[in-house]
């Protein structure tokens, strides 16, 4: 490991950087999508109040990923049209937000490392709807796994001054897991998720929530074949897709829902 | 390299399909067992049967803590993940693979992962899990590949807000609230449980009341205990409709045109055989009429050297049975004695209360028998069942008249799936009811209830009405 990534994984696990917090927005809407009854007004103001959020919806609802005839211009409108779930994870997903990162090349890579984990998460409902696992969990895994990239980066930023993009990209593969594990944990998010984040990358390691690892794993190499199409064929023999017992005609159909995870992409990024 | 020729191929490792390998390998044949996914033991271990259990276990202690509310200040967290109230799964898993796994090796039957299907009469083909193909030749083929919970072709099972069977306890966090639909065995066994568990349930169903295969008195009081417990049963209803309302949960529209709004909805309409791949056309295997694969007295399909038991055959799709069909199988295709033919099944039905069927119910003596009667005893009544604070359980024993022999036992509450054995083992022997009236009984227990059933019995042929 570089001894600029150990200098920031110390001071993180030593409680010298400032971790981002769950947004309030976002933990409101967790607390309305778990109560008995929603109240659409209320939720539509919360959003008001978080014009990222707000924005966001809007254009998502109105984005041909939702098919909209009309076009929606309340929120209260857009709230029906996506429901709480998405809205939740439209929530989560503007968290990890670019606010803070102070240079270009430190910019992109946090754009690619969001876009990664959107691709991911969105791969892993697909994946977990194949087996019939918890959709809603392997979503959350999948965004969540690289949350500490801004606090990687702004380190960078801070200490580091000018560094290059490869040094840079070094250092956030470097400490990723173990950054991104603290911040969860830091969240309280159910032990499922923090497991995943630790062991997606050597999920056979994996001591407990094991399958999760794994399909958190698989949603990742996904997301690469994404970017690099020519991957497909060491994707399909990834020892977890074994794991699983994910047959070949059913790594086809996973594979099969990459326009709908793109468009899906495309509406939510900004 | 494993060899390519075999005595007996067996597909599935389910429960009918391990035993059905384990009696062939003991009678000194070779065997190979092929199973799809990467643990052996099929759907009854990682999704069904262990699973679902493990979970009634947890909803069982907060009935406990819950009964003795004076002594233990309880209420469960309303925000518990599912996985917590399960926490000894994964070693209960694991326990149980690793004994089975055991006996496969010990029994020395060759395991193999792959999808299998008939490729003649006498040869499988096995796709691997990286797609590579492999045919093996066998006398003798044992089809067990189980089922998958049936589900509405019009209808979105989306295992995000509407589940089925197999998908429900990879739910995150217990909802606020959930629709049952469909009222049979693993409809109630699910409800009950959730229900105990502080989730607000609702059962809807086209028939009358739920598991109609019982008689009313028994039912209703699974009702009554289900109701009580804050749940609902909507019966002679049919689900038109039912889809995720795009905002807090999903809307099931029924045939009445009311709504309900839940969190979240289980379909729970029965199980499909798994027949699909198979390759059943090709080889002359025929399927019966509910799409299961049809066989004979001996579990042999149209195709004599093609054998098929479990879930895949059909009713009554319960574990116990399906071993009992391997073993019997097996035994009969090297010529091995079985025994008695089983002709009595006790069904238990692990539901919150417990409830055990065996032999006919009174509905089915009625036309059956020319003079059936029943006798009944309330757990309320037994010194045992005040001391555990079930008040609330029953044991009913059918008994035909004209030749007072027992021919059936139905039981709710606690320890009937137990308790039911007693019953059991009187049909078989064909016992008069007074066998129950004749011996001693240990005391304070439920048993004591097939004795005051019996007293009841007696008390109306001799019409007195003590």
């Amino acid at each position: 490991m570089l001894e600029e990534s150990e200098n920031i994984l110390r001071a993180v696990r030593d409680g010298e950087v400032d971790l981002p917090v769950l947004s309030r927005v976002a933990q409101e809407i967790m607390l309305m999508a778990n109560a008995e009854e929603v109240d659409l007004a209320k939720l539509s103001k919360i959003i008001h109040e978080d014009p990222t959020l707000a924005g966001h919806v809007l254009r998502i609802a109105n984005s041909a990923a939702f098919a909209a005839a009309v076009k929606i211009v309340s929120l209260q409108q857009a709230v029906m049209r996506l429901g709480m779930n998405l809205l939740w994870e439209i929530a989560v997903s503007i968290n990890v937000s670019t606010d803070s990162i102070p240079n270009k090349t430190l910019m992109n890579i946090m754009l690619e490392y969001r876009r990664q984990s959107l691709v991911a998460a969105l791969f892993g409902k697909e994946l977990a709807r194949q087996k019939r696992r918890n959709v809603e969990l392997q979503f959350l895994c999948g965004m969540l796994q690289s949350v500490g990239v801004p606090v990687i980066l702004k380190q960078i930023a801070e200490r580091y001054p000018g560094t290059e993009d490869e040094l840079a990209r070094t250092i956030v593969r470097d400490i990723n897991r173990q950054v991104s594990t603290v911040v969860l944990e830091s969240w309280g998010l159910p032990v499922q998720i923090v497991h995943a984040c630790m062991y997606c990358d050597a999920p056979a390691t994996a001591e407990e929530s094991e399958d999760v690892a794994h399909l958190t794993h698989i949603a990742l190499k996904l997301a690469e074949w994404i970017k690099d199409e020519e991957l497909e064929d060491i994707v399909r023999a990834n020892a977890s897709f074994q794991h699983l017992s994910f047959y070949p005609d059913e790594i086809t159909a996973v594979m099969s829902k990459k326009e709908r995870v793109m468009t899906n992409v495309g509406a939510m990024l900004t | 390299m494993i060899p390519l020729s075999y005595d007996v191929i067996v597909i599935g490792s389910g429960p009918g399909g391990q035993k059905a390998a384990i009696q062939a390998a003991k009678t000194g044949k070779s065997v190979a067992m092929i199973e799809r996914e990467r643990r052996i033991g099929g759907n009854c271990v990682y999704q069904g049967t262990i699973p679902s259990k493990t979970l009634r276990e947890a909803a069982l202690t907060v009935v406990k803590l819950q009964r003795s509310a004076k002594v233990f200040d309880f209420s469960l967290p309303q925000d518990i993940a599912i996985n917590q109230l399960m926490m000894r799964l994964e070693n209960v898993l694991e326990a149980h693979s690793g004994f089975l796994e055991k006996q496969i090796q010990r029994n020395d039957i060759t395991m193999l992962q792959g999808r299998g299907r008939l490729a003649s009469q006498h040869s499988v083909e096995i796709e691997s899990i990286d797609g590579s193909l492999l045919t093996l030749q066998a006398d003798i083929i044992v089809l067990a590949t189980g089922s998958r919970p049936r589900t509405p072709t019009d209808m979105d099972v989306d295992h995000e807000h509407i589940f089925d069977s197999d998908s429900i306890l990879h739910m995150h966090y217990l909802p606020e609230s959930m629709a049952v639909l469909g009222a049979g065995v693993i409809a109630c066994e699910y409800a009950s449980v959730f229900q105990q568990l502080g989730v607000k349930t609702t059962i809807v169903d086209k028939s009358p009341r739920p598991l109609s295969f019982l008689d009313p008195e028994i039912t209703d009081r699974f009702v009554n205990n289900f109701e009580q417990a804050g749940g609902m049963f909507v019966g002679d209803k049919k689900v038109t409709n039912c889809e995720f309302n795009g905002l807090s949960g999903v809307r099931t529209t029924l045939s009445d045109g009311s709504t309900i709004e839940t969190e979240k909805v289980l379909f729970a309409l029965g199980r499909s055989a798994n027949v699909e791949g198979l390759g059943l056309e090709a080889v002359g295997v025929d399927l019966g009429p509910r799409g299961h694969i049809a066989v004979n007295e001996n579990y042999q399909t149209s195709v004599p050297n093609i054998y098929a038991v479990g879930d895949v055959i059909g009713w009554p799709s319960l574990a116990s049975c399906s071993m009992e069909q391997g073993r019997r199988a097996m035994c009969h295709a090297f010529g091995v004695d079985v025994g008695h033919k089983f002709s009595v099944v006790p069904i238990g039905i692990y539901a919150v209360p417990e409830l055990a069927s065996v032999g006919v119910s009174m509905a089915e003596a009625v036309q059956q028998y020319e003079r059936p009667v029943v006798g009944q005893a309330k757990f309320s009544e037994i010194a045992r069942g005040q001391i555990i604070g079930d008040t609330n359980g029953m044991l009913r024993l059918i008994v035909d008249a004209q030749t007072e022999a027992v021919i059936g036992t139905q039981v709710v509450g606690e320890g009937a799936t137990e308790l039911v054995h007693l019953g059991q083992m009187a049909l078989l022997n064909r016992d008069k009811y007074t066998i129950f009236l004749d011996n001693v009984f240990n005391f304070p227990t439920l048993g004591e209830a097939y004795r005051i059933a019996a007293l009841d019995i007696f008390n109306q042929l001799s019409g007195s009405s003590e």
